[in-house]
């Protein structure tokens, strides 16, 4: 795990994908982003893993072609919003996403959130960048104080 | 809604965000063994082999600013078979043949590699292969021609001989 902000506390860390190894992630290392103890994106790769297999293994499969290619990989399993600089690994066959944005600082692909469940797939999309937002705001905090 | 930007408040996504149900260690381990066994299937790796030759295609044409017609029009195929191809549709299967013929007409090579799984596979440009051999050849060997006999035919040996090490 990476601490966001080594000087201040914002609860933000950027966990690693359990399973995903090094030659998975020659161009971006793929990150989950925690928040306040909570992984969303973790929680719900863990429920899908048990639930929805198949959903799981084409969510990994997305997350491995975003890994190794260098331009977010131009295939239907791979879409970005019109509206913010996010990114979304899905499923071919149902709404299953995985929101990220892509931190060029770190060589860093930070996953946001999930769907399902609950929200459909436009709010997903403004999710993310909030948290997008949140995140880089907390990043940037060390900054104000040098 | 926040209305200027269509997004969400942050307390409702943050809210949302500390709800979701904590992974205990065990769960996180199952996790971590059911994603490394997803690189022992050879659908799941042949699936993503696919992926990774069709993105560097996608990616290739979008360079050139070509749209699939044309391209298809290019290579003597239909518009419905490039599509299926890009598109990564189950019931098309392509073969090496099919990828490098593509390949070709977008002034690209394909290479096909089998290696351990400990060994990974560097494309690198001709330009930075020619410096590293350049640097390698003045820096390694050069010096040590000179003190020794100063003659080409020996230097030329001692460049062989760094690169077999």
């Amino acid at each position: 795990m990476v601490n966001v902000n080594p000087k201040v506390d914002t609860g933000a860390l950027l966990r690693e994908v359990p399973g995903l190894t090094l030659s998975h992630q020659t161009s971006w290392k793929i990150r989950l982003l925690q928040l306040q103890g909570r992984c969303q994106t973790l929680s719900t790769l863990q429920q899908r893993a048990e639930t929805h297999r198949d959903e799981f293994n084409e969510i990994m499969k997305g997350v491995r072609l975003v890994g190794i290619n260098r331009l977010p990989p131009g295939l239907p399993s791979v879409e970005k919003s019109c509206d913010f600089p996010i990114h979304a690994v899905r499923v071919k066959w149902g709404v299953a996403r995985l929101f990220y944005f892509y931190l060029p600082e770190i060589n860093t692909a930070v996953c946001t959130n999930c769907i399902p469940p609950g929200d459909d797939i436009p709010s997903g999309y403004a999710i993310a960048e909030q948290l997008r937002r949140h995140f880089l705001e907390s990043a940037s905090q060390p900054l104000n104080f040098t | 809604m926040n209305e200027q930007t269509n997004l969400p408040s942050i307390e409702s996504v943050l809210s949302a965000f500390s709800a979701s149900s904590p992974v205990t260690p065990a769960q996180e381990q199952q996790l971590a063994a059911d994603n490394q066994a997803l690189d022992q299937k050879p659908e799941f790796l042949a699936d993503l082999q696919k992926a990774y030759v069709v993105s560097a295609l996608r990616q290739t044409l979008e360079r050139r600013q070509e749209n699939q017609s044309a391209f298809a029009k290019r290579w003597g195929k239909t518009r419905q078979y490039v599509s299926r191809i890009f598109n990564l549709d189950s019931k098309t299967n392509f073969t090496i043949d099919t990828v490098t013929e593509a390949a070709l007409l977008l002034g690209m090579r394909v290479t096909v590699q089998i290696h351990r799984p400990d060994q990974e596979v560097v494309v690198r440009s001709r330009a930075s292969l020619r410096n590293s051999y350049r640097s390698k050849s003045l820096v390694d060997c050069q010096p040590q021609s000179v003190t020794t006999t100063g003659t080409n035919n020996h230097a030329s040996n001692n460049i062989s001989d760094s690169f077999a090490a």
